[in-house]
Formats: structure tokens, C-alpha cells, sequence
């Protein structure tokens, strides 16, 4: 078996207003050390046989948008 | 066009304004179709008898991993050629909402370069809501076949629903190519037909983009719902005057004429 961590998050240069979101949200909360939140996605995936490049493709063909995405792929 | 005009709504789980699809262009004249996406999978139904496609809204998939996204990436795997070849047949293809992502995702729109390559993306939009509501467009036509029954510059109003409708370019070399091509053929305005910010541009699209029509102006991808506004009584100021005709109705009216012109 082999077990994929795969994390998909907007590029840095693309607004994320989830992210945006959850700083002001915490802000309120009173966290004022708090200066940036990213947010996205994390895709947990168990393949019979496969590797990274397994998950590269699946990246590539269907969890990102490469205009607009940024993906990780973790073994 | 003397035979009867085909039309293939194109549907699966989660598409939503297939029924307002079907109506609008029933009502134009044509003989519409809902279709499963699994019938053109499985080869029960070909792209090829139809003679207009339409990518309705809805949130396919349950917008699950991106709105459109699981959608585009079936139709890639398996009807990849078949669509490019409608497109390149010259036939109208049109996508509304998520039938916008659906086209972006599959790189039919913008599609500058010819390669079906993705150029864009509908991201979250920048308010992190679902904008649901009425937004004034301004339509700069060009060689659209959906446009042809618009004045240019015409200011219309169409209801929206969406909370990813952010038209994001891959790099500003694909913006300008659309500029210039004037592919971005719907824009958000004030109602003053002026391009403005928030909340006029409810999602914080580049240049207030609102729809986009490839080169050839036969493929059509807009975030508002034009079947919808079919008729004036779905509008949500109906009441305030007695035309029957929606903001909507050119859109359909005008992909029937230019089938029953050309062919």
C-alpha cells in the first residue's frame, strides 16, 4: 500500500480570501501575533501500487489548476 | 438550417438549471435534450447528432475539488476529441455558471493560443461569499453568435449565483491576447455602464470579466444565468414593466438564427 498526502493551496500571487477569512476571524479573537493564513485542501489517498509521480498526475489531471494552484505531493 | 435544430444539455450530478435550459431553448424553437454525461461516456448518445451544446449551471459533482473540475476532468478523459471537434465544426457551444468552469477547465475558453490549453481559472471570489443576485453587464459583442441579437454596449441585468466566478488569466500575456481579440465580450459595470468595483463586480474578476467567447465567436462562457431571464416574469424587477421578453432570450434567440442562416 502506499499512502499519498496531497495539498493543494492557491499561489501565493492569487488572493485567498478563505485565508483572508480566517485572519481576520482570528484577529477578532484577539491573536494579534497572527500575520498571514493560507488556506486548501489536503487529499489523504491509499493506492495498491503507485509514488509520487501517481500523485503528480492526479494533480495535474484533475485536483489543480495550475493557473491558479499550487500542489504537494507527500509520500 | 431547415431540419430541426438538436440541442444536448449536458448533465450530471449536481447541474441544477438544466430544466431552465431545456425551456429556453425549447421556446426558441429547437428541439432540446437534457443529456446525461454517463450516455456520452458509454456511447448510448454522439456529440456529433447535436447542433448546439449547452454546459448548464448547477454545481456538478457537488463542486467538490473545484466547481467544474470533476466534470471537465470526464468529459477530458474520454470526449476530448469529440468536443474539439464540435467546437471546431463551428457549432455554438455555451456554458452558464458552473458550465463557464466547466468550459475554463477544459480549456475550451479562452483558448487563445488554439491549443485547449488552460489559460484561466474561476477562482473563489474575492468577497470569500456566494454572490447571489442581480448584476448590470455591459456587452462588447464582436463576432459572438450568442451577442448578435445585442446592441454594442448594450447594459443588460442578469441574476448570478456563484462563489467561485473570480476570472483569473494565466499570465498577462493570455489577458492581453483576450483584450485584444475582444474575447471578453460581458463585463460587470455599474448601472451606469461604467466598470467598477465591488459589489458592481461581485467576485473581483480581472477587468471585470464577466463572459468570454473564443475567437471564432462560437464558444460562449458567461458566470450570469441567462436562461434564467428567459422571459421578463423571472427578472427581479418584473414587475416594473410589461415587456415579456427577458434579458436572457437574445442569448438562445440568437445562436437559433445563426444555425438557421449558416446551414
Amino acid at each position: 500500500m502506499v499512502e499519498l498526502r496531497i495539498t493543494v493551496t492557491l499561489k501565493k500571487t492569487v488572493e485567498d480570501s478563505e485565508g483572508g477569512s480566517v485572519l481576520k476571524a482570528l484577529k477578532l479573537l484577539g491573536y494579534d501575533n497572527v500575520k498571514d493564513v493560507r488556506a486548501g485542501k489536503v487529499y489523504f489517498i491509499t493506492l495498491s501500487k503507485g509514488n509520487r509521480q501517481t500523485g503528480r498526475e492526479f494533480c495535474e489531471k484533475l485536483l489543480a489548476n495550475p493557473v491558479i494552484n499550487e500542489c504537494v505531493v507527500d509520500e | 438550417m431547415n431540419r430541426e435544430i438538436n440541442v444536448a444539455i449536458l448533465t450530471m450530478e449536481g447541474t441544477n438549471n438544466e430544466e431552465e435550459a431545456y425551456l429556453s431553448f425549447r421556446f426558441s424553437g429547437t428541439s432540446p435534450e437534457i443529456v446525461h454525461l454517463k450516455k456520452l461516456e458509454n456511447r448510448d448518445k454522439k456529440l456529433s447528432n447535436y447542433d448546439i451544446l449547452f454546459f448548464p449551471g448547477g454545481f456538478s459533482a457537488g463542486d467538490y475539488v473545484r466547481a467544474g473540475a470533476v466534470m471537465a476532468a470526464r468529459l477530458k478523459s474520454s470526449l476530448m476529441k469529440d468536443l474539439e471537434e464540435f467546437v471546431e465544426s463551428g457549432k455554438p457551444v455555451m456554458g452558464s455558471c458552473n458550465g463557464f468552469q466547466v468550459l475554463v477547465e477544459l480549456g475550451l475558453i479562452p483558448n487563445v493560443n488554439g491549443d485547449y490549453a488552460l489559460e484561466a481559472a474561476l477562482a473563489p471570489n474575492i468577497s470569500n461569499r456566494f454572490e447571489a443576485r442581480t448584476v448590470y453587464l455591459k456587452v462588447d459583442k464582436g463576432n459572438c453568435l450568442f451577442l448578435r441579437e445585442f446592441e454594442d454596449n448594450e447594459i443588460i441585468k442578469l441574476p448570478i449565483a456563484h462563489s467561485e466566478g473570480r476570472f483569473v488569466p494565466k499570465d498577462k500575456e493570455i489577458l492581453d491576447k483576450i483584450i485584444k481579440s475582444r474575447m471578453n465580450v460581458i463585463s460587470y459595470v455599474d448601472s451606469r455602464g461604467r466598470q467598477a468595483k465591488y459589489p458592481w463586480n461581485p467576485n473581483g474578476s480581472e477587468r471585470n470579466i464577466a463572459g468570454v467567447c473564443n475567437k471564432r465567436g462560437n464558444v460562449l462562457g458567461v458566470m450570469p444565468h441567462p436562461e434564467r431571464v428567459f422571459y421578463r416574469y423571472t427578472e427581479s424587477d418584473w414587475t416594473r414593466e410589461n415587456s415579456k421578453t427577458g434579458m436572457g432570450n437574445p442569448f438562445f434567440r440568437g445562436a437559433v438564427q445563426f444555425l438557421r442562416e449558416k446551414y
